[in-house]
């Protein structure tokens, strides 16, 4: 069971109307392996990402989980995606509650903790990265990095198995993206297995095991952050190096 | 007023998100303020004016329109509670992904919404009629119910549907369910947009409730009417009647005022002027005159069973037990009643502390226009025992 990976996926295809957002998609994502799934814009990584959590419904293939295939039923899903965490770009944290009840919400209603125990989680996540006196604050008084940092510690809550990543620096001011990546290579290091869509490429060569490289809903090369930049394979992936790091 | 209108301005670029203010840019506030102030104290010096000087036909008349109004009062506070649970109903189905609950909905808002109100009151009170029989106040209540409900469906789908996708998602990214992260994060934020319209629709339904008049409600325009057919004073009653009506809405429109402020200032400590105070009691009133009607309705039909000393005693002695339940409310949720909440006031710093006695002292003053609901006390008040006709005819005889 250990040795087999933790996230399968299988000839995954995504059609939204006429547009084929993942074409054909095949990954294994071993246990505490760290992926960075690069690619320009509208490639399909966001929309792999969704799918494995189910936030999108793929038109055909299988994803499993652990083992266990995942498919349409609603219990099994909210099954899943209490083991998988999901960090997005725009933060999406609970305006309208506090730093710690955004934190023991799902602890509390899908895990059933009572409070106090919820209550100790959140304040040992919010120690671990880094804003312990911000508890009591309001969403609209932290900065983008602080904000990040506490839907961070929003999924780990839930102790899930994977975390997934969705651009979590992009919409970041410039001063803030380190804070966020510093707590991502802490997960990393402590053996969470991650799935990233990040064009950080200064975490993906601390962090990452291996690179996708991502294109029109194809996955064009899987590689080592080493290989990437020294030897990239195909055309289209030097071309968007080049973009990139200029 | 000075130091709380420049919090406000000043306080505008750190609202959330869906709440962008602009009133820095389009001073356009101080000018509404100051019509408000103009509209309400030329009504107020006419009414009061007029029934001081000319106490005859003018405190007649406001004697006799007050019935009217506590009618007035009455239908709009139970037809408001009836209408916003059939419009959160409307209103989830019109956001749901079930297509059956969503058409059903979609149909209810599509048909009521087309229909003149006073159409939809005369359907139900006379073309109803063939298959069940209902009582002009059942035919009133149920009109303004359906009607409302379709607006307040509508109001209650622009709310939710003005929440960010990302907050649906993230819930469901941690393994909430769509009932539990409607219940958790959608319902909340969505409230906070919603209350100020539905602080609207209360408002127009206060004056559309005039409507229910054509179904013999003894309704304040009602009540002028009756007044006018018998002593020709048309000017003066129906002059009454729209300034009544006036005060009245410029009461609620500016409670709805501090509400939807109340509402952008949560968590924040902000100064409280005697307006807010104010704003707050009026809200207290509402709430206090509809958990009041419904005891008064119990104790009816208690008293219909069994034979009670007096109702009006017994009435007195639940009102008094009402405004004890809401002081310790007060106590224990550290300063906050119904109506101090909906304008985002609280009395005492930080959570769960109590009120000073001070406090608690200076806020029970305030509780005691509101304590037993206005319009029991004016039914203690008028009701020497006869209806509301009766009492016509005395002071029509008395006038002859």
């Amino acid at each position: 069971m250990s040795t087999m990976p933790i996230v399968q996926i299988r000839n995954l295809h995504k059609r939204f109307g006429r547009i084929h957002a993942l074409n054909d998609v095949s990954l294994d994502v071993e246990r505490g392996e760290v992926v960075v799934i690069i690619g320009p814009s509208g490639s399909g990584k966001s929309t792999l990402l969704r799918c494995i959590n189910r936030l999108e419904t793929p038109t055909s293939g299988s994803i499993s989980i652990d083992g266990v295939e995942i498919r349409g039923d609603e219990r099994q899903i909210n099954q899943m995606r209490a083991e998988v965490g999901m960090v997005f770009q725009q933060f999406n944290l609970f305006p309208h509650m506090t730093v710690t009840e955004n934190i023991i919400l799902g602890p509390m209603t899908v895990h059933k903790w009572d409070r106090e125990r919820a209550v100790a989680t959140a304040h040992s996540l919010l120690t671990k990265v880094g804003i312990p006196e911000k508890a009591d604050a309001y969403p609209e008084q932290l900065s983008g990095g602080q904000q990040q940092r506490v839907a961070i510690a929003r999924s780990l809550a839930m102790e899930p198995k994977i975390m997934l990543f969705d651009e979590p620096t992009s919409a970041l001011d410039p001063e803030m993206i380190k804070e966020v990546l510093d707590v991502m290579l802490d997960l990393a290091r402590e053996g969470m297995t991650m799935i990233v869509v990040s064009h950080e490429m200064g975490f993906a060569r601390a962090a990452a095991k291996r690179i996708v490289f991502m294109d029109q809903g194809q996955i064009i090369e899987v590689t080592t952050p080493e290989l990437l930049f020294t030897a990239p394979q195909h055309e289209r992936t030097k071309r968007f190096l080049s973009q990139i790091l200029h | 007023m000075k130091s709380v209108e420049s919090h406000t301005v000043k306080s505008a670029p750190h609202l959330h998100g869906w709440q962008q203010d602009d009133s820095a840019l389009i001073p356009r506030e101080r000018s509404l303020l100051i019509a408000w102030w103009i509209a309400i104290i030329l009504a107020m010096v006419f009414i009061i004016g007029a029934t001081v000087l000319k106490p005859d036909p003018y405190w007649e008349i406001v004697q006799f329109i007050g019935d009217g109004l506590v009618v007035t009062f009455q239908i709009t506070i139970v037809s408001m509670t009836l209408a916003l649970i059939l419009g959160l109903i409307a209103g989830l189905g019109r956001t749901a992904t079930n297509p059956a609950f969503n058409t059903l909905a979609s149909l209810y808002v599509e048909v009521i919404r087309g229909i003149p109100l006073l159409a939809q009151l005369f359907w139900i009170y006379y073309a109803m009629s063939r298959f069940i029989r209902l009582g002009p106040e059942v035919s009133a209540v149920l009109g303004l119910t359906i009607c409302y409900g379709a607006y307040i469906g509508e109001t209650f789908r622009g709310g939710i549907q003005s929440i960010p996708k990302g907050q649906m998602e993230a819930a469901r990214a941690l393994g909430l369910t769509r009932g539990q992260a409607m219940r958790y994060v959608i319902i909340p934020q969505a409230v906070r947009v919603i209350l100020p319209p539905v602080g609207n629709e209360f408002i127009a339904m206060l004056k559309d409730s005039s409507l229910v008049s054509v179904l013999a409600i003894s309704d304040m325009l009602r009540r002028g009417r009756e007044y006018a057919s018998r002593t020709f004073a048309y000017f003066e009653t129906y002059t009454l009647v729209a300034l009544v009506y006036l005060l009245v809405t410029l009461i609620f429109s500016r409670v709805v005022f501090y509400i939807e402020q109340g509402m952008s200032r949560q968590n924040k400590e902000q100064p409280v002027t005697l307006m807010h105070r104010l704003a707050g009691g009026v809200v207290d009133l509402v709430v206090l005159d509809f958990i009041g009607l419904i005891v008064y309705g119990l104790i009816q039909a208690i008293g219909a069973v069994i034979p009670l000393a007096s109702p009006y005693l017994v009435l007195l002695v639940v009102m008094v037990l009402l405004g004890a339940v809401y002081v310790l409310f007060f106590w224990t949720r550290a300063g906050r009643t119904p109506g101090m909440m909906a304008v985002g006031l609280r009395l005492t710093d930080g959570e769960g502390a109590h009120p000073t006695l001070s406090q608690a002292f200076r806020r029970l003053l305030f509780l005691i226009l509101p304590l037993p609901g206005l319009s029991l006390l004016w039914m203690l008040w008028s009701s020497t025992g006869e209806p509301l006709h009766d009492r016509f005819a005395r002071t029509h005889i008395i006038r002859d």
